[in-house]
């Protein structure tokens, strides 16, 4: 039987389809009696879509003054140029 | 296409691209400064190497791969030997118990929003960023890597000079930790 830290690593890398057919046996049979479990596969899944298709994270964009200075800092540490 | 080597073409290099440049890379690392840093440091890159740009790429597609690197260079630099020893000392005892089964305090709840309804929810995105900031500085990059990058585990351990076994460790960690972070500062307020 598995324990719930091994159920638990098997549901990641049954995400990447990283498990062979009598792991995923294994981790059936504990998720159908690991209600734990069950639920932190099922979050899981919902975290990778909310993380890969949500909203970025809030930004202050870059002020006209801070882009003035991306520009001197190239062009006085690059290489010169005509 | 057309020498670009004036300081005015910079000037429009950066007033045309910055923003986008900057988004990208500050929802990976969500940090400002740092964000800003690895922008300038790829116009520079892009200006010190004008000359081995073929011109066959757009201009925003090949600064793009100029930051994507960058952005890699940081994840690898979050990696190294003491990083990586310490990655099998660290136990997962907040969560599991000695018979490796959870700890009461641990136990996932269910939750009562579900994926649809958050995806647009800014507040809850607040959480969900704050919380991923909380993750130690290799775990985060790898899951950024996995996550939000979309690299292969392959890659992100061949990059990152990892082995397969500390990778799952490190994912399995994350995936832990900023689940039950979700839970406490957004399913259960």
């Amino acid at each position: 039987m598995l324990s719930c830290k091994e159920a638990t690593e098997l549901i990641l890398k049954a995400e990447e389809h990283k498990i062979s057919v009598w792991q995923k046996i294994k981790l059936w049979r504990h998720q159908k009696i690991c209600v734990l479990c069950k639920r932190f596969g099922y979050q899981s899944r919902s975290i990778n879509v909310l993380v890969s298709k949500g909203l970025a994270p809030e930004l202050d964009l870059l002020t006209e003054i801070e882009k003035k200075e991306i520009v001197s800092y190239v062009s006085t540490s690059g290489l010169a140029r005509e | 296409m057309a020498k670009v080597s004036t300081n005015q073409q910079l000037t429009d290099w950066v007033s045309t691209y910055s923003d986008a440049l900057f988004a990208f890379a500050f929802k990976r690392l969500n940090d400002r400064s740092l964000s800003k840093d690895l922008i300038q440091d790829t116009f520079l890159s892009a200006w010190n190497n004008i000359d081995k740009f073929k011109g066959d790429a757009s201009v925003k597609t090949w600064l793009f791969t100029i930051l994507k690197n960058k952005l890699i260079d940081h994840y690898r630099h979050q990696s190294n030997r003491k990083v990586i020893a310490s990655i099998s000392t660290q136990s997962n005892d907040a969560f599991f118990d000695a018979t490796d089964h959870w700890q009461p305090q641990a136990y996932p709840k269910a939750w009562t929003e579900g994926t649809d309804a958050l995806l647009e929810n800014k507040a809850f995105f607040k959480v969900l960023w704050h919380c991923k900031e909380k993750l130690k500085s290799l775990q985060n990059s790898v899951f950024t890597m996995k996550y939000i990058d979309g690299f292969e585990s392959e890659e992100i351990c061949k990059e990152l000079e990892l082995s397969p076994s500390n990778y799952w460790i490190l994912i399995h960690r994350a995936k832990l930790q900023l689940r039950a972070c979700l839970e406490i500062n957004w399913m259960e307020k």
